[in-house]
């Protein structure tokens, strides 16, 4: 191994493959999926590498396979795995542990479940450090504690060391596993997703955060993600996988200026556009909202007190008309669902909300329940927001048997089928389960359960964000043909400012539960007036530079 | 027809596989089909007579003594040597079930004194009254069994519909349900059971009811548990906001779902009620002294020791059936079991 020791490459990855023992299907036949196909990698220290895919494609499992982190199941081939010289296969356990944490650190997606949530930070943190910085004893490890915290922006580190996950915000989470892996000056940060599960601002920090470290200490990254703006902001140069293979690969520049592959030139094209529909003329109101609000009690004490109001939705004013679509912006918490669910009646609100000239707050059940056809809604995670007992058919005419639509049982059928139709899926997925069918599918199969009604406004509560970035633009298509087709009216709620622009008419920012703007979709975004408005355009907009857009 | 969906179609695969477990069930339904025909089986009437050239189907007809050419108005009694005299003289003949006895006829004509042991007669020995042994474990089989699927069927109704109300509503209905069900079960069912058995006549009904008020409590626990977990999952929200009932909600869409536990427990709360029966019958709890019962006869072998027959028989009927359906529910639960999915 003497002569590779002084390879100047960080790590070299040749012909890796790893496969899984396949899921024993519906006939008990089990076969191996090959979830990395034959790639191979390298790089060098200092650099940035950003491994690009879909869902599925194989990034994650190919950057775990570095650490050698996979299931026990997996089954890992490579003609030539280096890291920092050594063979990856060759090393022992013990050895590996060294490097996982060492020499080698990882920052996961979701800063809500990495961290343990029965201990305090500093124990957390603490356990990263080297088995001689912990002898030091307890004051100097909390002093090195504490200087990590500081690296990653962390207000108040010192306090912060004995909070709780719990108290933490997701931005202050992924500090704090950001803080946690450069415990002991890795040279290279593997970051999975580091972003994704964030408000935009905070998406921006956090991005800003990781390169601005990684040139300060002199780390490689590599970087996994599916977030394209991302991917040109901070990476020197990118893998495009698709289906285990990386089908591209070169400096992000050229990459972006001119992608080869078929895959990259659709990946790059399905970024949303960045010009927002026609406004139709003369179209009536549909929906008009006079000073909504939705407060929950805040209960304390023995007695169950009411000590004070979360004002969810607080004063909302706005006006829909058929065919257009009114997007609402916001970061989580800022209480853009529960309008949705307000205007739903999900959740009881104040104020005056009409529905076609219709009270809705006012309306008894009776009434609700005939509004109810009229308006409906596709929610975020398509997951699970199909019942998973009940087949893609039962799904479908749930709509029509509650609202004694089309009793006859063949009409009802024929409507299941053209439902199908509308959303592009063929009438053979009528008898299957939800769980048969992958993330874009089931939502276009929640976007027919609500077409199925023929309402006249659909709530659509984030039902891209879930979604892959291809996915996502097949979607987006869908719901611009629906609108055109039958002059529906669309609530958008999203805190993706790109898919907003590219489908609404009007904008409305909600911060707090109170809009703080609200205007057409041109002005809002090339002239924002708000504080708040201007600082979540320039998080979310500077990360998708014009020209990336623009070569869709 | 019904069609089972893909899920339910892999857990039966998943069960099928298990060795133990399928065996298990064909044996133990088996003898619970025989034991449904048990008066074919055991009776201490025969099943056909002839008597001069003309058939009598004892079994379905009851038929006085003077049919067949004796004295008396009452019932003809087959065992009687007089009347056993005629039917099997003249061509006439009779044909006996397997075992020529009932749980509740009474061998008059026993070599030893009762308890007897087991002869060419009575193939298991008779117990401290001189009834057969053998037809009493059947008949004892068949009762146990159908009590305990009667008890579990009622238990899983009302455990279902008070889990399922109380995960729906959540809240305040919820806390006061709970506390019910808190003070509820913390009554001392054997003093009821006792008093019970004191003021009305003892009898399999009275058991049935009470025992079903206080056999549906574990069960509601994970069916609210279930019920409380998926009715915030967003497909809930999507059918309220298509503007489905309550009460549709809860059938179409939860229930399912709450179901898994439901049948991993069912096996393992029939063999509980089988067991409840039979300790209640053999501290004297239970059901009316004529009525077989395992829990009796086991308390016969207790009191007397050296009839080896009364209390060897009646356990090992109890813990193969217990056995068995252990090992079905062992199976049900692997083939339930998430994980393996």
């Amino acid at each position: 191994m003497s002569g590779v020791a002084h390879s100047p490459l960080l790590f070299e990855v040749a012909d890796l493959e790893v496969s899984f023992p396949g899921v024993g299907s519906e006939f008990g036949q089990r076969e191996s999926v090959k979830a990395v196909k034959k790639i191979s990698f390298s790089m060098s220290p200092g650099e940035t590498l950003a491994l690009v895919g879909e869902s599925g494609s194989g990034k994650t499992v190919a950057a775990l396979s570095l650490l050698r982190l996979l299931p026990p199941s997996a089954h890992l081939a490579a003609r030539r795995m280096r890291f920092l010289g050594q063979e990856i296969g060759e090393l022992s356990e013990a050895q590996m542990q060294t490097i996982r944490g060492g020499q080698a650190a990882m920052v996961f997606q979701e800063p809500m479940t990495a961290l343990n949530p029965v201990y305090p930070i500093f124990r957390q943190l603490a356990e990263n450090f080297s088995p001689q910085d912990r002898d030091e004893g307890r004051k100097a490890l909390r002093r090195r504690a504490v200087g990590l915290l500081e690296l990653t922006g962390i207000q108040n580190p010192d306090q912060r060391l004995d909070s709780f996950p719990h108290q933490l915000s997701g931005g202050q989470r992924q500090r704090v596993m950001i803080a946690m892996a450069l415990a002991r000056k890795p040279s290279l940060l593997i970051a999975d997703e580091p972003t994704t599960a964030l408000d935009v601002t905070i998406q921006a920090q956090i991005l800003e955060l990781l390169t601005q470290l990684q040139s300060e200490l002199g780390m490689a990254m590599l970087l996994i993600t599916h977030d394209l703006p991302m991917v040109r902001k901070a990476a020197d140069r990118v893998c495009v996988m698709c289906q285990g293979e990386i089908v591209e690969e070169g400096p992000v520049a050229e990459l972006f200026q001119s992608p080869q592959h078929p895959y990259t030139r659709t990946l790059l094209g399905s970024l949303p556009s960045s010009d927002s529909p026609e406004r139709v003329e003369g179209a009536e109101v549909i929906l008009s909202a006079e000073n909504v609000r939705c407060y929950f009690p805040i209960k304390k004490g023995l007695f169950k007190r009411t000590v004070d109001w979360v004002k969810a939705v607080d004063g909302v004013t706005m006006t829909l008309r058929r065919g257009e679509t009114l997007g609402v912006v916001g970061e989580s918490g800022s209480g853009k669902t529960t309008l949705g669910e307000v205007i739903l009646r999900l959740n009881q609100g104040e104020g005056t909300l009409l529905f076609d000239g219709i009270p809705l707050f006012d309306a008894t059940r009776e009434q609700m329940r005939l509004l109810r056809r009229r308006i409906q809604v596709v929610f975020q995670d398509p997951f699970s927001s199909l019942s998973p007992r009940l087949t893609i058919g039962q799904i479908l005419e749930e709509g029509l048997l509650i609202h004694g639509l089309e009793p006859d049982r063949l009409a009802r059928e024929r409507r299941v089928e053209e439902a199908l139709d509308e959303v592009g899926l063929p009438q053979s997925v009528l008898g299957r389960y939800p769980h048969q069918f992958s993330g874009g599918q089931r939502q276009r199969i929640a976007i027919a359960r609500a077409m199925i009604l023929k309402p006249d406004l659909l709530i659509l509560d984030e039902p891209t964000s879930a979604l892959d970035l291809s996915v996502q633009a097949q979607v987006l298509t869908l719901l611009r043909d629906l609108q055109k087709k039958y002059g529906l009216a669309f609530l958008f709620i999203s805190h993706d400012l790109r898919v907003v622009r590219a489908l609404s008419h009007e904008v409305m920012v909600m911060w707090k539960g109170k809009v703080v703007e609200h205007g057409s979709t041109q002005s809002l975004f090339n002239t924002p007036q708000h504080p708040y408005t201007r600082r979540l355009l320039s998080a979310a907009l500077d990360l998708s530079s014009e020209g990336v857009s623009d070569q869709g | 027809m019904i069609r089972f969906s893909p899920i339910a179609k892999r857990r039966w695969r998943r069960f099928r596989s298990h060795r133990r477990g399928i065996v298990s069930l064909w044996i133990f339904s088996t003898l619970f089909l025989f034991s449904l025909g048990a008066e074919l089986i055991s009776n201490d009437r025969p099943l056909i007579v002839s008597y001069q050239d003309e058939l009598y189907f004892p079994l379905l007809v009851s038929y006085p003594e003077t049919t067949f050419g004796g004295d008396f108005e009452t019932e003809a009694d087959y065992k009687d040597p007089f009347l056993v005299e005629i039917l099997n003289s003249n061509g006439n003949w009779m044909l006996f079930p397997l075992n020529p006895h009932r749980y509740d006829s009474i061998n008059t004509e026993l070599t030893h004194p009762a308890p007897s042991p087991p002869d060419g007669a009575n193939y298991f020995g008779t117990d401290d009254r001189a009834r057969d042994v053998l037809a009493r474990l059947i008949y004892g089989f068949r009762l146990s069994v159908l009590f305990a699927l009667s008890l579990t069927l009622i238990g899983l109704v009302l455990g279902i519909v008070a889990g399922a109300v109380q995960g729906y509503f959540g809240g305040r209905t919820d806390l006061l349900f709970q506390r019910f069900i808190e003070i509820w079960g913390s009554m001392p069912e054997l003093y009821l059971l006792i008093i019970f058995a004191s003021l009305f006549n003892p009898s399999v009904l009275l058991l049935l009811v009470l025992l079903s008020l206080f056999g549906w409590m574990g069960l509601s626990d994970y069916v609210r548990a279930e019920f409380l977990r998926a009715r915030t999952m967003v497909y809930v929200k999507a059918a309220r906001s298509m503007g489905a009932t309550d009460r549709s909600i809860m059938l179409r869409h939860l229930l399912p779902n709450a179901l898994t536990p439901v049948i991993t427990f069912l096996p393992f709360r029939i063999s509980g009620a089988i067991l409840a029966l039979t300790s209640l019958d053999f501290l004297g709890l239970g059901v009316p002294p004529s009525t077989p019962s395992l829990g009796e006869l086991l308390r016969q072998g207790k009191a007397n020791i050296d009839a080896w027959w009364l209390s060897l028989s009646a356990f090992l009927v109890l813990v193969i059936m217990l056995l068995l359906l252990n090992f079905i529910g062992e199976a049900l639960r692997d083939a339930m079991d998430p994980r393996k999915e």
